[in-house]
């Protein structure tokens, strides 16, 4: 029996998700746990499994439009099934393009009601025409009929070339015209794999080409989660107030102790290899219960102080970045939270991760040390007050108590703080805390 | 083909109708010996006797009252009230006796009556005697409403309005008594509840019914110099209503007006406005527009009541504010 498959609903605040990516194609055999399309939302871009064994009959939503959760996008039949074809669901033009659901709010709020004849509205409707697109000449501005009738919306010249999906939405994007290729699929039906032969022809085409003395750079689409990740930094550092002081603690002491737990630990297959950056997160929730101006946020309602830590840590993935949490951070161990950082992270880098693992961090670190700098500025996760970079771990000449040189484990920690939430001296308070911390590591008793 | 006035064509229908059946005749004030207030019964009582046109007291109750008894005992009385504004005393007779007894009894009695009345602005005769009430009679089931335009009209209309079995309101605009029309040597019943429409038009219709018929045409006319064509409707009854014929237009045009000479405040047209918008609101492409008379009583000056008097030209601004 077919069964529809639906836009999933990830967390209680999700609307609404945008198709990036159609994994399979019509026709294709799909199997129980397969991943059939990839969806973005405004937080998080994850894939949607098939739940049982089938084919995808039929594909309803096309890549790059939006549409509300529970929404039926596809349907999958039985080997050998065909049931009836459903109506596709109409995106108007507006929200076929990208950036579906900036650019939605924005168009309510800034264009509001549009003033159309009950005609004007049921042509639009029947047509798939955004009145708010339409340039009303009626009375007092009035979208009639004849505006409707005149409205020719940008024309779709995707759509009527035989191109499988993901050809039409890489070509969108790259701008390049489907006339112009030639498609290697069945029945010469354009492959996403011609698009992006179309996209370096220095490399695949050989020859002639490859003699022109300039080589075509190569165009990464600007979507996704490149595109989610821009917007959010873009937005942080346009409406907040924030500033890095660092400071470079000697964690000498923190490294023995690190190894003193290795050492206990070191039999327990349940406990994993306790690393710096456990030993941060435990520093830093246990330090934000002490200054909870740093693990609050600003909202229209004013600062929200937590009381809780949701700790947030920014995972590196291949293309792009992610920061999951590990809710009430203050409550755990050493150990518990060395599990669920690596249970995060995992899902992070594997998929999985759910809505409200994303959404609800208080606070976030954001460790390179493993990349070998010292200091940098990282840049606050909106609505957070604060976020903590952690450098390298590296031997350094030291002055010892006696005046003598020594080698001691040096670490730069970086702290952004936006300045709206609390000021220098707090801010700064709190860091030199956290690196007492680190520097005996006792203090965490305190 | 006749040429006749209006007053006329009634004349002739009623004459017909009472040599065509015995049990018809006719009750009002001075319809006798003078001939009716405007001349309309002229030549009756000395055709049909005292006995079949019947000169009444100054008493609206008691015309119908004798009337809807009348009725209910098998005559088939055609009453006139010298104007409509006076129908206010014979309220009981008419909506709640007369309207009423076909319901009440089961459909085992019928009240085959007619209430003729002139109405209408337009001969400086004051706010007592120049109304135009027929939103009243459309309120109440049970009344059927007639306001015929032309002289032909009148004459069909007439004859199917006292062949009815139950109690038609028939409503003369006094100025168009003396309008000339032909009227068909062969012409008959013209049945109730179908609309005319007078001049086929695409972008705007004009509904209208009475006297108003005539300002739809000119508004048409000048609106079509102005490259706007309308269709005009007369409704010709307003109970029954024809909205097909309304709903078809408005399918076609994609706009309305409509307009009548009664005050615009719950007049006809806002009952059409009203099931316009439940049938066909996705196939309007403007507001719909009612034109009517300003919610004041008709004014004495003949300067105030031309100004109160709606016409072609408030058509015409009515229809340029939904189409220019």
């Amino acid at each position: 029996m077919a069964t529809d498959i639906l836009m999933p609903k990830w967390g209680l605040t999700m609307k609404e998700g945008k198709i990036s990516k159609w994994l399979k194609n019509e026709g294709d055999s799909v199997s129980e746990g397969e991943a059939i399309f990839e969806v973005e939302t405004d937080k998080i871009t994850n894939t949607v499994d098939a739940t049982k064994d089938g084919v995808l009959f039929q594909i309803l939503v096309a890549t790059g439009e939006t549409v509300a959760v529970k929404t039926v996008v596809a349907v999958l039949a039985a080997a050998g099934e065909s049931p009836e074809k459903k109506e596709k669901s109409g995106a108007s033009p507006e929200k076929r393009q990208s950036g579906a659901k900036e650019a939605t709010s924005k168009k309510v709020t800034t264009k509001g009601f549009v003033v159309a004849s009950p005609l004007a509205r049921r042509l639009a409707r029947e047509q798939g025409i955004d009145l708010a697109e339409v340039n009303g000449t009626g009375p007092d501005g009035r979208v009639t009929e004849k505006d409707v009738l005149a409205y020719t919306p940008q024309a779709d010249e995707y759509a009527s070339f035989n191109a499988a999906p993901q050809a039409i939405a890489l070509a969108r994007e790259s701008g390049i015209n489907l006339s112009d290729i030639t498609g290697s699929g069945e029945g010469g039906k354009i492959l996403k794999v011609d698009i992006l032969r179309a996209m370096q022809p220095a490399v695949d085409q050989g020859g002639a080409k490859a003699a022109m003395s300039t080589a075509e750079p190569e165009i990464i689409p600007f979507s996704g989660i490149r595109k989610i990740i821009a917007d959010n930094m873009m937005a942080s550092l346009q409406n907040s107030a924030q500033l890095t002081v660092f400071v470079e603690c000697d964690i000498t002491e923190m490294t023995a102790f690190r190894d003193r737990v290795r050492a206990k630990y070191a039999k327990r297959e349940d406990i994993p290899r306790i690393s710096y950056n456990d030993i941060i997160a435990l520093a830093v929730s246990r330090n934000l219960m002490k200054f909870p101006y740093m693990n609050s946020w600003l909202t229209e309602e004013g600062i929200v102080r937590h009381k809780q830590v949701n700790l947030g840590i920014a995972v590196a993935l291949d293309d792009g970045l992610v920061v999951p949490h590990i809710k009430e951070a203050e409550k755990k161990t050493l150990t518990e939270l060395a599990v669920d950082l690596r249970v995060v992270a995992g899902k992070a880098r594997n998929g999985g991760l759910t809505m409200d693992e994303i959404q609800g961090g208080t606070f976030t670190i954001s460790n390179v040390s493993m990349l070998g700098v010292d200091g940098f500025t990282p840049i606050i996760n909106p609505p957070e007050a604060g976020i903590l970079g952690v450098g390298r771990a590296v031997e350094r000449p030291a002055v010892g108590a006696d005046g003598q040189i020594v080698s001691r484990t040096m670490m730069t920690l970086s702290l952004t703080f936006d300045h709206r939430i609390t000021d220098g001296a707090p801010a700064i308070t709190f860091l030199r805390a956290l690196a007492d911390c680190l520097e005996d590591p006792a203090m965490m008793l305190v | 083909m006749a040429q006749k006035t209006y007053m006329q064509a009634i004349n002739d229908a009623l004459r017909e109708e009472m040599e065509r059946d015995s049990n018809v005749l006719i009750f009002g004030e001075d319809v006798g010996q003078f001939g009716g207030c405007f001349g309309v019964t002229k030549g009756l009582f000395e055709q049909f006797g005292e006995k079949r046109v019947r000169d009444t007291p100054i008493t609206e109750s008691a015309i119908i009252g004798a009337a809807t008894g009348a009725a209910a005992a098998g005559l088939r009385p055609v009453c006139e009230l010298m104007f409509v504004d006076f129908i206010g005393v014979s309220m009981d007779q008419l909506f709640n006796q007369a309207a009423k007894m076909h319901y009440m009894f089961g459909g085992k009695i019928s009240i085959p009556m007619v209430v003729r009345a002139p109405q209408g602005a337009g001969i400086g005769a004051a706010a007592q005697h120049s109304q135009s009430l027929e939103a009243w009679f459309m309120h109440i089931p049970g009344l059927k409403v007639v306001l015929p335009a032309t002289p032909a009209d009148a004459y069909g209309l007439l004859l199917t309005a006292i062949r009815d079995d139950n109690p038609v309101v028939f409503l003369e605009h006094k100025l168009l008594y003396g309008v000339e029309g032909e009227v068909p040597e062969d012409a008959g019943p013209i049945p109730f509840g179908q609309a005319n429409i007078c001049r086929e038009g695409t972008d705007v219709t004009i509904v209208a019914f009475s006297k108003m018929v005539y300002s739809a045409l000119e508004a048409a006319e000048t609106l079509a110099g102005k490259g706007i064509s309308v269709e005009v409707i007369d409704l010709r009854t307003v109970t029954p209503l024809d909205i097909d014929t309304i709903l078809n237009s408005v399918k076609k045009t994609h706009s309305l007006v409509v307009a009548h000479e009664a005050v615009k405040v719950a007049g006809v047209g806002a009952e059409i406005a009203a099931q316009v918008a439940e049938s066909a609101i996705d196939y309007l492409d403007a507001p719909i527009m009612r034109v009517g008379a300003p919610f004041t009583p008709v004014p004495f000056s003949p300067p105030l009541e031309e100004a109160f008097t709606p016409g072609a030209e408030e058509i015409v601004a009515a229809v340029l504010k939904i189409r220019s």
